[in-house]
């Protein structure tokens, strides 16, 4: 049974915001709801990043623990889903998930706070799949066509994945294994006398052969400028 | 005399006040799913067979490795 996830390659990210474009345009949210953003980590530094953010969809998801009226729930591939005919948008999801996930559209009367309104993987919600009704309150049901959120599939330089979280897992080591890792990445010799590529080590568990055991991920430390 | 009746009406005040303390900590409600119940995604389009939904979301999460369409992960 698939776990559906969705990884940000850090390394590979420009900021471009297809994403976010793309998943407004998919799913015709509302003026203010971004269910996608892009952050900058390290802005303006050495080892400067863009991590495009969602709903992660948590296998112990804490919006989950503390709706009041307990409109949550886990698809049967792990996706986050809510009802929102329950929601009542008292906003307690959007003070308890770390991704900043739960948006609140303020386009009615009096611009007062709507219902809640987050990344559905592109899965729709409890409503009849690709109906009129599922469309209007949750957006596109892509995963019922076969087909993954419109973020991912669409992103240029692939550094945003989605699906199954073991197999974009997979995808992401041998990336790891080809390219290098953290501050290997960055800086003078990467653009101007690079290492010889790593052999990919696809058949084992343990560390990379490319592993620097001191590094931590996406943290360049003090890099030379 | 007044400060007397000043203190005793200060002091049946705060034992009032403790008399009316109530509980505060509700009893723990197991929480479950309380909305309607979503189709799964293999009905609308893949005749229920989970398992050609499932080849169909395998087969795009697959496509997103490059390096296995371009093969460079192997000339490396």
């Amino acid at each position: 049974m698939p776990r559906m996830k969705f990884i940000c390659d850090t390394e590979r990210c420009i900021d471009c915001n297809g994403c976010v474009t793309a998943c407004k345009n998919e799913n015709e949210t509302p003026w203010g709801v971004n269910r996608r953003r892009v952050v900058t980590i390290n802005d303006g530094r050495p080892g400067e990043m863009y991590v495009s953010v969602a709903c992660m969809h948590c296998t112990d998801a804490p919006c989950m623990a503390v709706c009041p009226v307990d409109c949550f729930y886990h698809t049967e591939d792990g996706v986050v889903l809510h009802d929102k005919d329950l929601c009542i948008g008292c906003g307690y999801c959007y003070f308890a998930c770390p991704f900043g996930a739960p948006q609140f559209p303020q386009t009615g009367f009096l611009n007062h706070r709507g219902k809640m309104d987050k990344c559905t993987f592109c899965a729709g919600g409890p409503e009849p799949d690709n109906t009129e009704a599922e469309f209007r309150k949750y957006g596109r049901n892509r995963l019922s066509e076969g087909k993954l959120p419109v973020c991912a599939e669409q992103c240029g330089t692939k550094a945003l994945l989605g699906g199954d979280a073991n197999v974009i897992a997979a995808i992401y080591k041998q990336r790891v294994e080809v390219r290098g890792y953290g501050p290997e990445l960055w800086g003078w010799d990467i653009a101007y006398d690079p290492p010889p590529p790593h052999p990919p080590n696809r058949d084992s568990d343990g560390p990379r052969l490319n592993q620097k055991r001191n590094d931590t991920q996406n943290d360049p430390g003090e890099l030379p400028t | 005399m007044r400060s007397w009746v000043l203190a005793s009406g200060g002091l049946a005040t705060v034992l009032l006040a403790g008399c009316l303390e109530v509980e505060q900590h509700p009893g723990w409600i197991e929480g479950a799913y309380d909305g309607k119940r979503d189709q799964l995604p293999e009905r609308a389009h893949f005749a229920g067979s989970r398992l050609a939904w499932n080849a169909a979301i395998t087969d795009r999460t697959r496509l997103q490795n490059e390096y296995q369409r371009t093969d460079r992960g192997e000339q490396r």
